[in-house]
């Protein structure tokens, strides 16, 4: 298994009185000592996680840097397992977990004090307005309740429910449900933002702006943010980091820039001119993977470089071979070519 | 710096550490109950039912009224028969927890069965349980909600009608002679309160629609085990009877109060006339209360017991805490 606690930690400046609140909240549950800022957003050895017989996770060993951090997966990798793990509500049946500093299901209650949860179904607390449900929200998560209904009408503002919140959730759309949601979430100011398909059912406006609240929330609040989502724009937009994950495995982890540029660096476009068929069987020969996008245009390929080879090899062996180049474009891989990569290489979206 | 910023703002405040985590989720809960969506005739039938369910307190309150104030339209037969059986009035508390023990079973289905159901359907459990809440908050802030109604129609009723009567009792030693009589209020009613509390709770844990617990929970707490208190009370099989909780609750407390011992005073004390009448009251309650005392403890114990590990065992199911809901 492989691990990542190498990866660069920001330093992560929050408001003086919010991290005074901390400080005195952590106060019992022997809080770590090192600086809040700069503690990892979890911390996974070995993690196991079942279902009754079947092993959802089986040795998950990884570390997360704060910030915004995309949890990709296909469908069953255990992303969903995952998060209700790091919240304590499924029970690891081996391996350590540490958020934010606190072990957990040992300091559960600590790690959901800091933790808020948007849940992948439309779920709300059921027979309330929204603005109650908000309210009540902050209330079971310990704020005074005067307190949790001033708060909730402002989070309720800022993801955008105007009047509606006094209406009963029951008769909402899924766009509203997901905003009450997110309300809920962040209504006591959690550090570490837990969103299971933020964007589910929601209209392409309604998408943008809740994509755009997040991000805001990552990068100019400085709240962690673990976003699981199948939509790779969404992850791309939002998050600088990614965890893939498939089987319950890890797959890949990284900043989401470095991922890319590893794998631009190693794709190329060619224009050819000459004998491309004899080209392509010597370049499979030498290692390189090539392929034509257009099967029936043997002069436009596409060629994978071996992990060793600099681009430049590509073209001494075409000259080699009296085939000339008239084109050669480094590809820009996307996220979604990153994913579908990195799950190939792991024997496909198992 | 703008003047209203309307973008997100962290909250400086602090998160109390409260020593009873589950009371948000009581108050709420007490507040969602009472709002009633059903429209305009739901909520009329149900205000209406809630003011007969204090028909019995209220004539008992008259009664005691009478008692103490004598008022000059009655006649004055009926405060000599008032005074020979002012010993006895004690058996009012069963007896009034007992009449109010069926609107209970209204209360019961109509505010309990959905209070755990109703999370379940909706998924709310996970929402619940992401919250610095343990599952031993959420059953304590449920039990909560029902026992708030359990207690607003048996104790806080017999409470009343207890220090209304040590108010109103003009004699030199009235608390004295009535603090004997709390702590069997606070017994019975504490019981009943339980049982109903945790047995709709129970039922409701193991349901997605209250409407199918309120079935579940009125067959087989209230309708089957009175069948075999029938059947108990006809064979004279106490430990049969003693099945029934209603029974058993109602048994508990005609031992608590000694009405027994009572019953005893009454028919070597009271006139030819009255011991006639005291006699017929006592063998009508007494065919209520067909069990012994260790029966009825051990019934509501089971009862308790039983319901608490059914709750306590569904809702720690894995497949349960992380349900998505429909």
């Amino acid at each position: 298994m492989r691990r990542f606690d190498s990866l660069p930690v920001p330093a992560l400046p929050r408001p003086q009185a919010v991290c005074e609140m901390r400080l005195i909240d952590a106060a019992p549950a022997a809080a770590p000592a090192e600086d809040r800022d700069a503690r990892p957003m979890f911390e996974l050895d070995g993690l196991v996680v079942r279902y009754g017989k079947n092993t959802v996770i089986p040795g998950l060993t990884v570390t997360l840097p704060a910030g915004a951090v995309g949890l990709l997966g296909p469908n069953g990798a255990g992303k969903s397992t995952l998060i209700k793990t790091i919240l304590g509500l499924v029970k690891p049946g081996g391996g350590r977990v540490k958020v934010l500093g606190f072990e957990v299901p040992r300091h559960a209650l600590e790690v959901r004090r800091r933790v808020g949860y948007m849940p992948e179904s439309a779920v709300v607390f059921p027979g309330m307005t929204g603005i109650e449900n908000v309210a009540y929200a902050g209330a079971i998560a310990g704020m005074p309740s005067g307190e949790a209904r001033r708060r909730a009408h402002e989070v309720l503002e800022y993801v955008g429910c105007g009047e509606e919140r006094y209406r009963q959730v029951d008769e909402y759309s899924q766009g509203m449900r997901q905003r009450i949601k997110l309300a809920s979430a962040l209504v006591h100011d959690p550090e570490l933002l837990l969103l299971d398909e933020p964007t589910n059912g929601l209209d392409p406006n309604g998408r943008a702006e809740i994509l755009e609240l997040v991000r805001a929330l990552g990068h100019e609040k400085k709240i962690s943010i673990l976003l699981s989502s199948h939509l790779l724009d969404d992850v791309e937009y939002v998050c600088d980091h990614v965890l893939l994950m498939a089987r319950g495995e890890l797959k890949a982890s990284g900043k989401i820039v470095e991922l890319k540029e590893r794998m631009t660096g190693q794709h190329v476009r060619l224009t050819l001119e000459g004998d491309c068929a004899r080209f392509l069987a010597v370049a499979r020969e030498h290692g390189f993977e090539p392929r034509l996008p257009d099967p029936l245009d043997t002069s436009e390929c596409l060629v994978k470089l071996p992990a060793d080879a600099a681009p430049g090899a590509v073209l001494k062996l075409a000259l080699a071979n009296g085939v000339r180049v008239r084109r050669f474009v480094p590809r820009r891989a996307s996220l979604e070519e990153v994913f579908l990569d990195t799950l190939e290489q792991a024997g496909g979206p198992r | 710096m703008p003047v209203y910023d309307r973008s997100y703002r962290h909250w400086d405040g602090q998160l109390k550490r409260r020593a009873f985590r589950a009371w948000p989720i009581v108050t709420m809960g007490v507040k969602n109950a009472l709002a009633t969506k059903g429209g305009w005739l739901l909520t009329l039938t149900l205000r209406l039912f809630m003011a007969a369910s204090c028909v019995p307190t209220l004539a008992l309150f008259l009664i005691n009224y009478f008692f103490y104030f004598r008022p000059d339209f009655l006649p004055p037969e009926m405060f000599k028969f008032f005074d020979q059986v002012a010993p006895y009035r004690v058996i009012q508390y069963p007896a009034l927890t007992r009449i109010n023990s069926l609107f209970l079973m209204i209360y019961a289905v109509l505010f309990g069965s959905g209070l755990i159901a109703r999370d379940r359907a909706s998924g709310a459990l996970p929402l619940y349980l992401s919250r610095p809440l343990t599952l031993t908050d959420y059953i304590l802030g449920k039990v909560g909600v029902i026992g708030w109604f359990m207690a607003l129609f048996t104790l806080v009723p017999n409470l009343v009608l207890w220090a209304v009567g040590v108010m109103a009792d003009p004699g030199e030693h009235a608390l004295r002679d009535a603090m004997p009589h709390l702590l069997p209020i606070i017994a019975q009613n504490m019981a009943v309160i339980l049982v109903y509390s945790l047995t709709i709770l129970a039922v409701s844990s193991i349901c997605r629609r209250p409407m199918f617990a309120g079935l579940i929970w009125f067959s087989l707490v209230i309708l089957l085990p009175s069948f075999t208190s029938m059947a108990g009370s006809h064979r004279g099989v106490s430990a049969l009877a003693a099945v029934s909780p209603n029974d058993a609750l109602f048994s508990l407390g005609y031992h608590l109060f000694d009405i027994a011992g009572l019953f005893e005073r009454a028919t070597s004390e009271a006139e030819p006339m009255v011991r006639a009448n005291l006699q017929g009251l006592f063998e009508t309650v007494k065919v209520f209360a067909s069990s012994t005392p260790l029966q009825a403890t051990v019934s509501v114990l089971a009862w308790c017991g039983a319901s608490l590990l059914v709750l306590v065992s569904v809702l720690r199911r894995q497949d349960v805490v992380v349900e998505a809901g429909k």
